[in-house]
């Protein structure tokens, strides 16, 4: 949708293309920023592996 | 969250870290090996371009399917029986991609490995997380994300060096050989996985993923696993025509631009999720979206330019995006519970082989040149 090829195989809008992926890489900060915070309150409440310690032994 | 400092693994660690990365090495490079062979079997199968793409996209396709319908399945089994169960199936898949004698019959030999390769990585993700302390998932990640750099540094020239040199069946068989062994040492060595079988509640596998689809924590993930795939494979299909029309790159140079990134690639992915568990995950994860946002835009905007500063700019940029899938998997798999684990890695892998399904449908001019 964003890029097209010419005859000669020339790509054009590759500059847009190269903003809307950090346009998509920023809004991934914010979304795992919210994930990071549920991640952290949830290890407060003691996160452990299911059998980490049977399986580590 | 706190990031203490990882105490060293024990001996049956290393080796359930060292079999998954293994098993991710097999699965992906029978996917990529099939892109460099284009040339061979458009001549060998008389088939068209399009078809070819059919075949590549067929894998991603059925892989996709396979994820979300084995995900509300995927809590209900010890997970090392679900691990032989599903590699099996894909090294019948591969055998039979290896023995196919025309398009339909490879076409068919497709499906069959992508629906059960397809669900490979989500076990083994699933795995990862009932044995390893997120304090070291981010080690524990950066090791069996070098599957990915590795099938592209070893697993394709050899695997063009043995179509060169017998057929293009010998770099599946080549696969199916190795796989076997992998289930092996998968079947006499690996211990039952099946704690989370006690905290199962529901015995409806559509219930279990209908509920999982119903927690709003979940949904966010899988959010942020589609712009995390799709921001990655934006501009991975048209990487080669760029390279070569735009930056001057000859045809010929493209596979040591994607040799030397896969090598660098094998030493930054350990580091990086070293760095994850040290600093912690979340900080990597910034770091690798600055580094790949910086280098994303130089490498969008650039003209004609000499081979040595594109490797350079190709190995930065790939070093943040490595730096940011470690990360985000490692934080990814503290967000389902035990009893939900498979399910929610099986829908991840899902969303992830749907992104992969546009960057097969596009990736002509690898396909055309046979470059890996």
């Amino acid at each position: 949708m964003i890029v097209s090829e010419t005859s000669t195989g020339y790509l054009n809008n590759y500059g847009l293309l190269g903003n809307v992926v950090v346009l998509a890489v920023i809004l991934t900060v914010f979304l795992m920023y919210n994930l990071y915070q549920f991640i952290s309150k949830k290890e407060e409440n003691n996160l452990q592996p299911v059998s980490i310690a049977k399986e580590a032994a | 969250m706190s990031e203490k400092q990882p105490e060293t693994f024990t001996k049956y660690q290393k080796f359930v870290i060292a079999i998954l990365a293994i098993v991710q090495f097999t699965v992906i490079l029978d996917f990529m090996v099939l892109s460099p062979l284009g040339a061979i079997l458009l001549k060998e199968l008389s088939i068209s371009t399009s078809q070819f793409a059919l075949v590549v996209s067929a894998y991603a396709f059925s892989a996709g399917a396979a994820g979300l319908l084995a995900a509300g399945f995927a809590d209900k089994f010890d997970r090392k029986k679900l691990l032989l169960f599903f590699y099996t199936g894909f090294i019948a898949g591969t055998f039979l991609c290896g023995i196919s004698p025309n398009y339909e019959f490879l076409l068919m030999a497709r499906v069959v490995t992508g629906i059960f390769g397809g669900v490979m990585s989500s076990i083994s993700f699933a795995i990862i997380t009932d044995l390893f302390a997120i304090q070291v998932r981010g080690r524990v990640m950066g090791f069996v994300q070098m599957a990915f750099a590795s099938s592209q540094v070893l697993g394709i020239p050899l695997g063009l060096f043995l179509a060169n040199t017998y057929n293009w069946h010998a770099p599946f068989l080549m696969i199916v050989g190795l796989s076997i062994a992998v289930a092996l040492s998968i079947f006499i060595y690996m211990k039952p996985i099946d704690a989370h079988l006690k905290l199962q509640k529901t015995g409806n596998a559509f219930k279990h993923l209908t509920s999982i689809f119903a927690q709003s924590n979940y949904l966010r993930a899988f959010a942020a696993t589609t712009l995390l795939a799709t921001g990655g494979f934006m501009l991975m299909p048209f990487g080669s025509a760029y390279g070569v029309h735009n930056l001057g790159i000859d045809i010929k140079q493209l596979p040591y631009l994607y040799m030397i990134t896969g090598v660098c690639m094998l030493v930054a992915s350990p580091i990086m999720g070293k760095l994850s568990d040290k600093i912690g995950k979340f900080k990597i994860f910034i770091i690798g979206s600055s580094i790949t946002s910086i280098m994303t835009l130089i490498y969008c905007n650039l003209d004609v330019t000499p081979l040595w500063i594109i490797i350079i700019i190709n190995i930065l940029l790939f070093v943040g995006i490595s730096g940011r899938m470690i990360a985000a998997s490692a934080l990814m798999t503290a967000v389902p519970e035990p009893q939900d684990r498979g399910a929610f890695m099986g829908i991840n892998a899902s969303i992830q082989q749907i992104a992969c399904l546009y960057y097969c449908r596009h990736d002509r001019i690898r396909n055309q040149y046979g470059v890996p």
